[in-house]
């Protein structure tokens, strides 16, 4: 497959009073075109930083290092300013979880909308602002947008917000949409439809999706792949129905199991992870998940586990290593 | 004598709008609008629905939490919850305690979780404070928190932490009956599966009965033994776990439950995806309140209103195409 996204080696490091704060902690994916990756995980794993990252959106505290982050054919890791904010909405564009928020109260529909328009193409004239306007909210499924142009965000429902940040976002026709939590703010019916507008719009516009979710129920309707998150490490990315299937992982294992309705029967034991997520400040020696690992022996808390590729899926696990014939880096 | 341990009859509560200055009323949004509905000694009822449905207000009314416009609750088939005050009240609500969704901001932040729990103890249960300083203990311990953090305020806790703390100050009373508003909602799945297991141990060792409204569908699945399905107002659709799940009968549940996603080893069901939205509740629609959604309409749903009744045994459903 083609690739759109080509990230190698990621970090991202904050600094703070109270030291660095390795938020993402080298981490490498490619994202094909047309296709859609779910980055997942709890939340302070790092993922909602590693598409701040590609976006170049992060604070003067963030320092973003990678050897390579090639979007789109661009390397992106020494962008200026100007030219990070030419590629945002141009490459790619982002939908948030809180459709209130990301959302200017005090301005109507029309503007927010019309200002994408008239950002990307100066001199473009009103009457062509408000058709193209009309066109994209009509795509996203509001009904009736010419009248819908006129009111403010606070009128509007959650779902029908959310479709009109989809289509804020989707004005610019960018190559990789990033959808981080889409549909977490939203009830199940109305998530229903929002997954499946995103999925429609994604073949019509034959753009790539960053799927970012704690819920893997969402991403079971909506990714092809998947790449599980733990303390600014990805631990493990492979096909979907792999990854539920037959996970390699100790942590994708227990997630899981943790989760009611899949692998646990009606009011059985839920799968627990016993101690608690690490402190970004302190990251424990060897591999970060070993202090709360079942299978932990003592090389991994001794050393770091490499990523190995098994059959198209890429794992960091000493217990996979060993598997593989002892080889170790 | 039944087995129930909370009966709702008939249970309506409105809001009243009003306008901004003058305070007239303009129109009531009615969030619960006659539900009745038993809860059985040691089970667990989940209500599901989506946001607006009135399911929170319905668990809210139960601890007194808001002031209903009429029907009656009771509680062991005694006296109506909604007639007791003062002193009645008070010793009632020993009985029925509530954890809320967000434990951010349902624990004061100035105290300490040992004293919450000394205070709840010393001015409610009457005990002295060197007896609460035990109880404060065993009761953290009881929610696997350990006792040395009784001296630390709310903002030292995870998420997970937080929410043992609310339940440990919900069981200081000793109550025999919990409301779980979206408990566990909040939390990432593996703290969300350790949160499920307490409330599930704590049901087998001390027979506690739950109201456990949540919007994660599969959470309820794991957690009752009977769910009720609200939308707008009104119970559409109630019946055992397995029952509710495996022969969905109202349009509505089969909608919600078509919308579950589906994870591997399952097969696969038929997505129904509704159009539209939720009518607002301060404005129902005349007839069927689902109508305006619902993909089996016909003139006769515009008309009248139906009423549940029980299509077989124990499992309930209101809609007229049944």
């Amino acid at each position: 497959m083609e690739k759109l996204i080509e990230v190698k080696n990621l970090r991202t490091y904050f600094n703070t009073p109270e030291g660095v704060v390795r938020s993402v902690d080298g981490i490498s994916f490619e994202i094909g075109v047309g296709e859609t990756l779910a980055l997942v995980g709890e939340s302070g794993c790092g993922k909602t930083v590693t598409s701040l990252s590609l976006l170049r959106l992060l604070p003067e505290t963030a320092e973003v290092s990678a050897d390579s982050l090639d979007i789109a054919g661009i390397e992106s890791i020494d962008l200026t300013k100007e030219q990070a904010r030419a590629m945002r909405g141009k490459v790619i564009s982002m939908i948030f979880q809180e459709p209130m928020t990301s959302l200017n109260p005090v301005f109507k529909i029309e503007r927010q909308l019309g200002e994408v328009f008239r950002l990307h193409e100066p001199g473009i004239s009103k009457q062509e602002v408000f058709k193209r306007s009309v066109d994209i909210l009509q795509r996203v499924g509001v009904p009736n947008p010419a009248e819908r142009l006129k009111v403010y965000p606070h009128q509007l429902s959650g779902g029908l917000r959310q479709r009109v940040m989809i289509a804020i976002s989707l004005a610019s026709s960018p190559k990789l949409l990033i959808a981080d939590e889409p549909t977490t703010a939203l009830d199940v019916t109305i998530q229903a439809q929002i997954l499946d507008l995103l999925k429609r719009l994604q073949e019509e516009m034959h753009m790539s999706i960053l799927l970012i979710t704690h819920d893997f129920g969402v991403v079971s309707q909506i990714a092809s792949r998947v790449a599980v998150m733990y303390a600014g490490r990805i631990v493990e990315q492979g096909m979907l129905e792999d990854i539920f299937e037959n996970p390699l992982h100790p942590y994708t294992e227990l997630l899981i199991a943790s989760i009611p309705g899949i692998k646990v029967t009606r009011g059985g034991r839920l799968q627990t992870i016993s101690g608690t997520v690490p402190n970004p400040l302190h990251f424990p020696e060897g591999c970060r998940f070993a202090p709360r690992c079942p299978y932990a022996r003592d090389i991994c808390s001794r050393q770091e586990p490499q990523e190995i590729d098994i059959g198209g899926r890429r794992v960091s696990c000493h217990l996979r290593t060993e598997d593989k014939g002892g080889e170790q880096a | 004598m039944t087995n129930h341990l909370i009966s709702i009859r008939d249970l309506q509560v409105h809001f009243p709008i009003k306008t901004m200055i003058l305070q007239r009323t303009i129109g009531v949004v009615r969030a619960v609008d006659g539900v009745s509905l038993d809860i059985e000694k040691g089970k667990t009822l989940g209500l599901v629905g989506e946001s607006g449905c009135g399911k929170t207000t319905i668990g809210r009314a139960i601890v007194r939490l808001n002031d209903p416009n009429g029907g009656e609750i009771r509680y062991e088939d005694g006296e109506d919850i909604l007639s007791l005050s003062g002193e009645k009240l008070r010793d009632m609500r020993k009985n029925i305690q509530i954890i809320f969704q967000d434990p951010y901001s349902s624990l004061n932040p100035r105290h300490t979780v040992g004293g919450m729990l000394q205070e709840v103890l010393t001015v409610q249960m009457h005990m002295d404070k060197k007896q609460a300083a035990e109880r404060a203990d065993e009761l953290l311990r009881q929610v696997g928190l350990s006792p040395i953090y009784a001296l630390r305020y709310p903002h030292e806790f995870s998420g997970g932490q937080r929410q043992r703390v609310a339940i440990a100050r919900a069981l200081a009373l000793e109550p025999r009956f919990l409301v779980c508003d979206e408990a566990v909602s909040a939390l990432d799945v593996s703290i969300q599966s350790q949160i499920i297991n307490l409330l599930m141990d704590l049901k087998d060792q001390y027979q506690m009965t739950y109201l456990f409204i949540s919007h994660a569908l599969n959470v309820v699945e794991h957690i009752s033994d009977v769910v009720a399905v609200m939308y707008l107002g009104k119970i559409v659709e109630m019946a055992p776990t397995e029952e509710v799940f495996q022969h969905p009968a109202h349009p509505y549940t089969r909608a919600l439950l078509s919308a579950i996603p589906i994870l591997s080893g399952r097969k696969k069901r038929e997505r129904i995806i509704l159009h539209g939205e939720v009518p607002s509740a301060a404005n129902v629609p005349p007839g069927c309140r689902f109508h305006t959604r619902c993909p089996h309409m016909d003139e006769s749903c515009r008309e009248s209103c139906p009423e549940l009744k029980e299509i077989s045994p124990g499992h309930w459903a209101a809609c007229s195409k049944i």
